[in-house]
């Protein structure tokens, strides 16, 4: 899946979040957005997965070349489109096996038998070791934080999806959690090669985990700089204070050293 | 498990019912007053349409009773008069028309506790007010009392949610909550995000709303569902 997002302007209650945002991410590529709290990171995915709470004031994002402005959240998520939460939210009442079954039968537009549906979910639970007890208990309720995340890539490898964005997929998971779940996303992605993936962190761990083609520093809105998988290094050594006088100057191999 | 059923041919007139035993209670389409004593510690599954009824409680043990109701007029009071007697009410509903959910809860000894929860899901513009009253007298001391009151919109309409604490101990703990709205947008996004349409996304947070912490059986949940497919689906 190629994603093409062009001159994105985003606002929430008259503040100006993105401003001429540009991004092309192309099938089986892996880019990383990272910057200081606040820059709208979060923003970009939640914009990109439709978020009605945001406000699109110009722009647009085209998927394969055709603008998705006017699908909905689920239209978009059937089109391929995965979002892993920061924070995936607990529903009580509904348990998880009912929400994963609800999901994987609207996504697919057909009804998967109860058989083949257990003996799939039974298979992804094993290979990320989540324990099949918690597919009968309520949506990540009482879940610790790395069981929550275990939950978003199960979902994620039901759902099968085309392009997929990582928020903060690091925080709450522990180191061997940690490397379970990208392991589990490498996987996929070596079974589907086609699969493009936006990682949205603030930390080096996960990227030498899930090695990205592209790193993208976001500030004021749109994307200052752009370098390979060693630029995340350099910025966990020299922060972002680097990037505050603009563009220009930050390519200097000293301003790293 | 007592099996009892309230419906149009039983007698109207106020009627006394021991429970010693788990219980499900169906009343149909009924107008009726029920004195229920309980002295053991029970489950109680109440099914309640179409009906307008006035329960009053005698509790003597730990009991925990949940309510299911469509379109129904309720009123309700729990005297809790033995010490160290609990009561847990989970209470969900469907409303129609303009209805009323009286609880009155009368804490008459010392150290006992309740915990009411409140869910309601008004389909129509009717009207669904939800009055709480929790009472504690001036002799009944480490008392804990909760209620949780909420009522999901699914048009526009005006309910109430009038929590009421008459507190007349000061070792007493007391909390209430109420919220009055729509559905929540983060959690539409988040079912929605999954593929989700719309329409299913409502229809999961209607029974995760309904069902909450309701402790039923599969075939009591098979009854509530049976109501929530009639809307969605």
């Amino acid at each position: 899946m190629d994603i093409k997002i062009v001159d994105l302007c985003v606002k929430v209650k008259d503040k100006e979040i993105l401003n001429n945002f540009n991004l092309n991410i192309n099938s089986g590529e892996i880019h990383v957005i990272m910057g200081p709290n606040g820059v709208g990171k979060s923003t970009l995915s939640k914009v990109i997965m439709g978020n009605s709470d945001y406000d699109v004031v110009s722009g647009d994002i085209l998927v394969n070349g055709k603008s998705i402005k006017d699908l909905d959240v689920s239209q978009r998520a059937k089109l391929g489109i995965f979002l892993s939460f920061q924070n995936p939210l607990e529903i009580e009442g509904v348990t998880n096996s009912e929400f994963l079954k609800t999901m994987v039968r609207d996504v697919r537009d057909s009804d998967i038998s109860l058989y083949d549906f257990i003996k799939e979910v039974n298979v992804c639970s094993e290979e990320l070791e989540f324990n099949k007890d918690m597919l009968h208990r309520h949506i990540n309720q009482n879940f610790s934080g790395g069981e929550k995340k275990k939950n978003e890539i199960l979902q994620m490898k039901m759902l099968r999806p085309k392009f997929i964005i990582l928020d903060e997929l690091d925080s709450g998971l522990d180191v061997d959690s940690l490397h379970l779940v990208c392991s589990n996303i490498n996987k996929y992605l070596e079974d589907n090669p086609s699969c493009a993936v936006l990682i949205i962190t603030h930390y080096t761990r996960l990227l030498k985990e899930i090695v990205p083609d592209y790193v993208h520093v976001l500030k004021d809105g749109k994307i200052v700089y752009t370098g390979d998988s060693s630029l995340a290094e350099k910025i966990e050594k020299s922060g972002y204070k680097v990037f505050d006088n603009g563009t220009s100057n930050i390519a200097e191999d000293t301003v790293y050293e | 498990m007592n099996k009892i059923v309230v419906s149009k041919n039983n007698i109207k007139e106020e009627k006394i019912i021991y429970l010693d035993d788990d219980s499900e209670i169906y009343y149909d389409d009924v107008d009726v007053c029920l004195t229920l004593v309980v002295s053991k510690p029970i489950c109680i599954f109440e099914y309640i349409r179409n009906s307008k009824i006035d329960i009053s409680y005698d509790i003597m043990s730990c009991v925990t009773i949940n309510r299911f109701g469509i379109d129904s007029e309720i009123v309700s009071t729990f005297n809790i008069n033995k010490e160290l007697a609990k009561v847990k009410c989970y209470y969900s509903c469907f409303n129609l028309n303009d209805h009323k959910y009286v609880v009155n809860i009368n804490h008459l000894k010392e150290k006992t506790e309740s915990f009411v929860l409140s869910h309601g899901v008004n389909v129509s513009d009717k009207k669904l007010d939800f009055l709480i009253n929790t009472n504690v007298v001036s002799d009944s001391f480490d008392v804990v009392s909760n209620q949780d009151s909420k009522i999901l919109l699914l048009k526009d309409s005006n309910c109430d949610i009038k929590p009421n604490l008459c507190i007349n101990n000061d070792d007493v703990v007391a909390n209430h909550s109420a919220y009055i709205g729509s559905f929540n947008k983060d959690l539409l996004f988040y079912l929605m995000s999954r593929g989700i349409s719309y329409d299913d996304a409502c229809k999961l947070i209607v029974k995760s709303f309904v069902f909450s912490d309701m402790d039923i059986t599969f075939l009591q949940r098979g009854l509530i569902l049976e109501e929530i497919n009639k809307y969605w689906r």
